[in-house]
């Protein structure tokens, strides 16, 4: 999952951010006032949030997920930011309909069971 | 009950929180009834519902004045309504219960029902109809609640009001100025149409081809600013002790073993008689 953290690392060190020379100075010299740096954080919560209900718990969906989002911290150029969120953005619809499926899976067994004489 | 005049339409969907569904149940160490102590989460024919008030409104927009939840139980049930409100109701009540309370029965949930439909009523005639009153003309719940699987309280309600009922819906379409809803409910080998005249009591089958839609974070803190009122059972008059008393809960008896065979051909004939076909 390619998604820009330099956000979150703002939130830590924002004085080394802001020294840092970088063709995209000005989204990192005011980086409170940056959308992209909203955008990632609310889908950075919206998964951390999602990952709360995995069914599987040997799967550490919100330790993955961090660290995809650690890896890459670093990127600069707007068209990987973009395509970075446009994937992270696939990842939780793609949870959100596993989530969705597995309930409907259940109550259709549970309450609407396929005939067996049919 | 008089058939309601307005123009517009007040929706009221009672939701409970129960045991979530992928919880594994047990009993807890007394034998009284099930260990609580695990996940909840709204009753999934109730998030059925929630969704289909949200639909009518997408599909009637303005004349759907109103759509409030309700819910009965104790402080965490407030969750269930924020969720609901972060579907996309209005405004949330919480009738709230002590903790210790035992859960209440449909019928004490029916008659609470009635007495929030009654206490809305009058409180549109008192103030002028303003947000917070008004005739309820369409309640919309889940069929059944997956932890108890009573399904009783939409029937009760309906005979309590004196409201048209159609139970296992599978498709609503209301005529706001016709005043009447289309109502197509699963029957046994098929669906029924229905037209119901308002105010009318729709309970929600699972068999919605629409999915409940999912809260997303930023509704979710959208929510926190719609009002839920909180009230009691005392306050509305109505009296919820359950009139059954559970004695015991216990599991389901173990499943006894296999069997031991003397030989082969005995093997054979057991597994012909258990239906097992040989594959060539």
């Amino acid at each position: 999952m390619y998604v820009c953290i330099y956000a979150y690392a703002c939130q830590t060190a924002c004085q080394t951010i802001v020294s840092f020379p970088n063709p995209l100075g000005f989204q990192l010299l005011y980086p409170l006032m940056s959308s992209t740096r909203q955008r990632v954080l609310a889908l950075y919560k919206e998964l951390h949030r999602l990952g709360r209900d995995y069914p599987d718990h040997n799967y550490d969906f919100n330790g993955r997920m961090r660290r995809m989002f650690e890896k890459n911290r670093t990127l600069t150029d707007p068209a990987e930011i973009e395509q970075a969120l446009r994937f992270g953005e696939y990842i939780k619809n793609e949870t959100l309909a596993l989530y969705s499926l597995r309930k409907y899976r259940h109550l259709k067994q549970r309450y609407d069971p396929p005939n067996r004489d049919s | 009950m008089q058939p309601t005049a307005a123009r517009f339409l007040n929706i009221l969907v009672p939701i409970k929180r129960c045991v979530d569904y992928a919880v594994k149940i047990r009993v807890n160490p007394q034998q009284t009834g099930i260990d609580t102590n695990v996940k909840h989460s709204m009753n999934p024919f109730d998030e059925i519902a929630v969704e289909e008030a949200v639909r009518l409104r997408e599909r009637l927009k303005d004349k759907v004045k109103s759509i409030t939840v309700v819910t009965l139980g104790p402080a965490k049930a407030a969750e269930t309504l924020r969720t609901a409100l972060a579907m996309g109701a209005d405004s949330g009540i919480h009738i709230e219960l002590p903790e210790s309370a035992p859960p209440p029965e449909p019928l004490g949930v029916a008659r609470v029902l009635r007495a929030v439909i009654e206490r809305r009523k009058k409180m549109a005639t008192e103030e002028g109809s303003g947000t917070g009153g008004g005739t309820t003309d369409l309640v919309i719940m889940g069929k059944q609640a997956i932890d108890d699987d009573l399904g009783q309280t939409g029937q009760m309600l309906a005979a309590l009001l004196g409201a048209s009922q159609a139970t296992c819906a599978s498709k609503l379409d209301v005529d706001v100025d016709k005043r009447v809803a289309h109502v197509r409910t699963e029957i046994d080998g098929g669906a029924e149409e229905l037209v119901c005249t308002l105010p009318a009591v729709i309970t929600t089958d699972l068999r919605y081809v629409e999915q409940p839609r999912y809260a997303s974070l930023p509704n979710i803190m959208k929510a926190k600013k719609k009002p839920i009122e909180k009230l009691t059972p005392t306050d509305l008059g109505v009296d919820v002790t359950p009139m059954l008393e559970t004695i015991k809960v216990t599991e389901p008896p173990k499943r006894v073993g296999g069997s031991k065979v003397g030989n082969v051909d005995e093997l054979v004939k057991k597994l012909k008689e258990s239906g097992v076909v040989a594959v060539a």
